[in-house]
């Protein structure tokens, strides 16, 4: 399933793009996240936990950056999770875009989710609306980060 | 089964072992929804507190003109109550309209409320009649309107621990007329492709004096469609404001893709149903 | 005395039922079992790179792990062995099974396979049939060509992603299109469903000594043996089947799942291991009724008479042929696609793909309703563009005696043209209708079952017999039927005739429930038993007398039916509902008259739920209706009074000239709540006929 959230910050395009970069920081500011930790380069190892409803999640799993471009302040991250507690495994293509937009930046992400296992029994509703929750919480975070 | 299951006789008890037992508990009242996902290897708790033998949660009964219905009245009690009947029909209605009466039979109205499913039929129906929870937690008791208390799918305000104990209905002002309509374009006992639960209330002019339309099955919680009530508010309830209004209930839905329809689709289902509804109730 | 077969019968296990004490598969225990799960694969294709299994294997309670590894090169099938028993270098669908574990506790077991660790690497997926029938397609099952089938050469397929393929042609249909006035074409498409059984699979194995024992839900108890033999390697005579009560079937229960991983579990273990599928599962591997698209152009002279016909039917057949028991590995009716008509010449093709889908197998009268929805849909617009009413048209085709039909067979005998005129009369056709109502008909023809069974009867002192099949009772009454025939032939009571249902072991061969066979077959068997039980008794042979009643049931013949429903629509939601139906039925003699009934009654009711809401639907190879809250079925509060009207007269081959039934009334529904639709102002030419699609169609978009 396809996501995507775009926010307007009023910080320096630079400084967004730094944050964005800095993956354990980043990563923070997804609710759930913990123990972030490098794994090599540009690869880093973590996990998540979330409630879906009454259902809790414990993912872990790793985050790497395939693509980034400085100038252009664009990269594409690959997230891949297990998932131990019902059996699955979640994951994402994830594109961040950053532009300037007047003295701010415009952020965008857009996301590529696959669910595969068990979980994905939790079925489409609860799915896309948590991952929309999260990747919602986590731009409004990456901008009070920044900021 | 794989968890120890407990049935205290007194909500001390309940609280006391929902809080002993934190995330490793669950607590059920109908156990409807929880054996479901059960079944299903979606929910492991160590520990099960079943609250149907906590005789303070259950009945029926009028409080000065409110209606406060227990949270482990069924909703085949519910649905048969004259008390529920004569408060408002729709309500009674809307518990009748949940699935099927071998479910009806079991699930309780707290039970509804606290695993809030945007698709089933009482929250849409009491969030337009205003009505709130009790909540208690060792803490103390608190209330919370329906407004406040469904957060997204499955997801309530409820602190962990906390349980619903009753569900509180104000008193409708005179005059005011309710409607409940579900759309089941597959079967009898389906979750609804879209329902709407309205009240409307009209001066001595006509004129509409106070309306709620809450959509249901089309967005992460029930849906208050404020636009559609701000179209009617102080108008004439004619045809075309009827129609004006719905079209904004369609704006209002955030309904997504399954197997019910596109989302496209229940969004004009949405305004569909919302003018039947409305009209029903300027008949 | 009066005849049995006139008052009601009373099922044979119809108290333990309904008071709860009758046991299914899943209520078998031993001493000292153990509970299986299973790991499923998340991709819909992939190779399986590694399988580590430590994790799993820490759980408390966990007593063995098996991989493919530990099975290879064991595959299981009702014919071709395509399905490995646990994957061990690919994964051709979402829920394939790479690994199965066994523990003290169905919870251990649950979470011990949730950690069952694979690496895969993800191969292109192919869902869609023409597209896995295209040239350079990714091939789903590279090594085919070393696949075992039991007791038959497989037939040849035009691709390696072909599961099976078959052509016909009779007459010449070169010269009919030419000699035909119009000629028209359309397509049709239908999603795979689920039969929607009460009782998911179960099973339970053990192994004693040399002999391996299986309880099951699997209705062919002989077939399951003869699979498992080839599966594990050992004799037939080392293995005993036991089946206790089905909880209904519907044609899915034929293919087991469990019992392959769950022989491999109680061998390495040494202990009984059992299974419940969760119906999760049940929607989501197992064995669905194909999804099908199907092209028709047929050919009509100045009068509507069909003078010309060609098909091409595409079947999903997902990830594996397991589930189908026919050599051809079709669904058994991929070919009738105009069931019922007369077709003086006709070329059918069919083919059935292998996708990255679910497997799908038999689902009661395999390929027909998909046919019939087609077909019946094809004419009725034939109808509309001739301007000729629809059921005259029918009535102008209907196949008599004589006739050729779409397989190019003759018919000696034909009920068709009767079955039509009955309903005509008693559906009240062409009386005016209410506005927003439409009228649709719908016919279908189905052969009775073949095949040969033997069971055995004892005649006692007091004059009561025992029987002793080999049968399953799915729920369709074949044991009270059994009794039945025995009693009405001795002239006695039915209570004084016992049938049991017992184990391989203790049986003749049978072929099982299924394909319309059991009135047919097994009815005939214990006639032939009764026969002998009487003639010996006669001749002056002192009880308990034993004879083996034997039945070789071949001649081919239909049974005809036809529907008439009425549908009132709501034009502004597209949400309509049937509100009328006849149903004319040509059964032949009535056994259990109870069971006639209720057959033809749930056949209506099934081909209901395929016509409005029943569909697996499947996004990137996941079924995304994994419960019965999103795949809905109708229950009674759904289904519309059903006008039924028997025709007995005209006998079959089965005992006392009994039709069958079982298969008899479903298929043709859909085409008929189609055509009501279009009446009304909708045509739908995919399934099913949602309320969205309805709307789209009314409001002149594409449905």
């Amino acid at each position: 399933m396809k996501l995507a959230h775009s926010s307007t910050v009023p910080v320096p395009v630079e400084r967004v793009w730094t944050v964005v970069m800095d993956v354990p920081r980043a990563a923070a500011c997804v609710p759930g996240v913990s123990g972030v930790s490098g794994a090599g380069e540009d690869r880093f190892r973590g996990d998540l936990a979330v409630q879906v409803g009454p259902v809790r999640l414990s993912f872990s799993g790793e985050v790497a950056i395939v693509a980034r471009d400085d100038a252009a302040h664009r990269a594409t991250l690959r997230a891949d999770a297990k998932e131990a507690r019902l059996g699955g495994s979640v994951h994402a293509s994830v594109e961040i875009a950053l532009a300037r937009a007047g003295e701010g930046c415009a952020l965008r992400i857009e996301s590529d989710l696959q669910v595969a296992g068990r979980i994905g029994e939790l079925g489409q509703p609860l799915i896309q609306r948590k991952a929309d929750q999260l990747l919602r919480e986590f731009g409004a975070c990456l901008a009070r980060t920044a900021a | 089964m794989s968890y120890a299951y407990h049935e205290p006789s007194e909500l001390d008890e309940a609280l006391a072992l929902l809080a002993r037992h934190g995330d490793d508990a669950h607590a059920v009242a109908g156990a409807t929804a929880f054996m479901l996902l059960y079944r299903q290897g979606l929910l492991r708790p160590s520990h099960v507190v079943g609250l149907r033998r906590v005789r303070s949660l259950g009945g029926i009964r009028d409080d000065g003109g409110a209606l406060v219905i227990g949270a482990t009245a069924t909703h085949r009690e519910a649905e048969r109550s004259p008390l529920v009947a004569r408060h408002c029909a729709a309500l009674a209605r809307a518990f009748a309209s949940v699935a099927t009466v071998r479910v009806r039979n079991q699930a309780t109205v707290g039970g509804n409320l606290a695993h809030a499913d945007p698709a089933q039929d009482p929250p849409a129906m009491l969030l337009a009649l205003d009505a709130a929870v009790t909540a208690v937690s060792p803490g103390g008791t608190r209330e919370i309107p329906l407004a406040e208390l469904f957060v997204d799918v499955l997801t309530t305000s409820l602190a962990p621990g906390e349980l619903i104990t009753a569900v509180r209905v104000p008193a409708l002002a005179p005059g005011t007329r309710a409607a409940y309509v579900k759309f089941l374009p597959r079967t009898a006992d389906d979750y609804a492709t879209v329902s709407v639960a309205a009240t409307l209330r009209r001066s001595e002019d006509g004129r509409v004096a106070d309306v709620r339309v809450v959509l249901g099955a089309v967005g992460p919680t029930p849906i208050r469609a404020t636009s559609a009530e701000d179209a009617l508010r102080g108008a004439a309830p004619d045809a075309a404001r009827i129609a004006e209004a719905a079209a904004l209930a369609r704006d209002a839905a955030d309904p997504i893709d399954d197997v019910r329809g596109s989302a496209a689709y229940k969004r004009e289902m949405a305004r569909v149903w919302t003018e039947r509804a409305l009209r029903s109730l300027v008949a | 005395m009066t005849d049995v077969l006139r008052t009601p019968e009373r099922r044979v296990e119809g108290r333990e039922k309904v008071t709860g004490t009758a046991r299914y598969a899943a209520d078998a225990a031993r001493e000292g079992m153990l509970h299986a799960a299973f790991a499923g694969s998340p991709y819909p294709h992939a190779r399986v790179l590694a399988v580590d299994t430590a994790a799993a294997r820490a759980v408390p309670g966990v007593r063995a792990v098996l991989t493919g590894a530990d099975v290879r090169p064991a595959r299981f099938g009702r014919r071709l062995l395509d399905w490995p028993v646990l994957a061990w270098d690919r994964v051709r669908f979402i829920g394939d099974r790479v690994a199965a574990v066994a523990a003290d506790t169905p919870e251990a077991a649950e979470r011990a396979a949730a950690l069952v660790d694979v690496t895969y690497e993800e191969l292109p997926a192919v869902f869609d049939m023409d597209a896995a029938l295209a040239p350079g397609a990714p091939l789903i099952h590279p090594d085919a060509a070393d696949y075992r089938m039991l007791g038959v050469t497989r037939p040849p397929v035009p691709h390696p992603n072909a599961q099976g393929h078959q052509v016909h042609e009779h007459g010449d249909p070169a010269a009919g299109f030419a000699a035909a006035a119009r000629v028209f074409e359309h397509e049709l498409a239908l999603p795979p469903v689920h039969h929607a059984y009460l009782e998911p699979r179960a099973a339970l194995v053990w192994i004693d000594g040399a002999t391996v024992h299986v309880v099951t839900t699997n209705k062919a108890p002989f077939s399951l043996r003869a699979q498992l033999a080839a599966v594990a390697g050992v004799a037939e005579d080392a293995i005993v089947v036991h089946t206790p009560h089905v909880g209904g079937d519907f044609g899915g229960k034929g293919l087991s799942l469990d019992e392959w991983p769950l022989y491999f579990l109680a061998r390495v273990t040494g202990r009984p291991v059992r299974s419940v599928l969760r119906y999760a599962d049940e929607l989501q591997i197992s064995n669905t009724r194909h999804g099908a698209r199907i092209r028709l152009r047929t050919g009509v002279d100045r009068d509507g008479r069909i003078t010309a016909h060609e098909a091409r039917v595409r079947f999903d057949g997902g990830a594996y042929a397991a589930g189908k028991p026919i050599p051809f590995l079709m669904p058994g009716e991929a070919m009738a696609t105009l069931a019922g008509y007369r077709v003086p010449a006709a070329r059918v093709e069919a083919t059935c793909a292998y996708t990255n889908h679910l497997p799908a197998g038999h689902d009661r009268a395999p390929g027909q309703p998909q046919n019939s929805f087609a077909a019946e849909s094809h004419l009725d617009l034939i109808a509309r563009e001739l301007g000729v009413d629809p059921l005259e048209l029918r009535e102008r085709n209907a196949i008599r005696a004589g006739d050729v039909d779409v397989h190019g067979d003759e018919w000696h005998a034909s009920e068709m043209p009767r079955v039509l005129a009955e309903l005509r009369r008693a559906s009240g056709w062409g009386r005016p209708l209410p506005p927003g109502h439409g009228r649709g008909v719908a016919l279908g023809a189905r052969h009775v079952g073949r095949g040969k069974t033997s069971l055995e009867l004892t005649l006692d002192e007091r004059g009561d017999v025992v029987v002793r099949s080999g049968v399953t009772d799915q729920g369709g009454g074949a044991l009270t039927m059994i009794g039945r025939v025995v009693a009405r032939e001795l002239a006695i009571a039915p209570e004084r005739v016992r049938v049991e249902q017992v184990d391989t072991a203790r049986s003749p061969v049978d072929p099982g429930v299924g394909g319309s066979r059991v009135t047919m077959v097994h009815g005939n068997a214990a006639l032939d038993g009764a026969r002998k039980l009487a003639a010996a008794r006669d001749a002056g042979a002192a009880p308990p007398i034993r004879v083996v009643g034997s039945a070789d049931q071949t001649a081919h013949m239909f049974g005809s039916y036809a529907y008439a429903v009425e549908v009132e629509l709501d034009r502004e939601t597209g949400a309509f509902r049937v509100v009328d139906a006849t149903l004319v039925a040509d059964v032949g003699t009535v056994i259990n008259p109870v069971a006639v009934r209720g057959q033809l009654e749930g056949g209506f009711a099934f081909g209901l739920g395929q016509a409005l809401m029943e569909e697996l639907a499947i996004v990137g190879g996941r079924v995304v209706t994994a419960s019965f809250g999103e795949y809905k079925i109708p229950s009674i509060a759904d289904v519309p009074p059903l006008r039924l009207v028997l025709l007995t007269d005209a006998p079959g081959p089965g005992p006392f000239g009994a039709k069958s039934v079982g298969e008899l009334a479903n298929p043709a529904v859909v085409g008929a709540v189609a055509n009501a639709v279009a009446d009304a102002g909708a045509r739908v030419l995919t399934l099913p006929i949602s309320a969205e699609k309805v709307l789209a169609a009314l409001r002149g978009g594409a449905a």
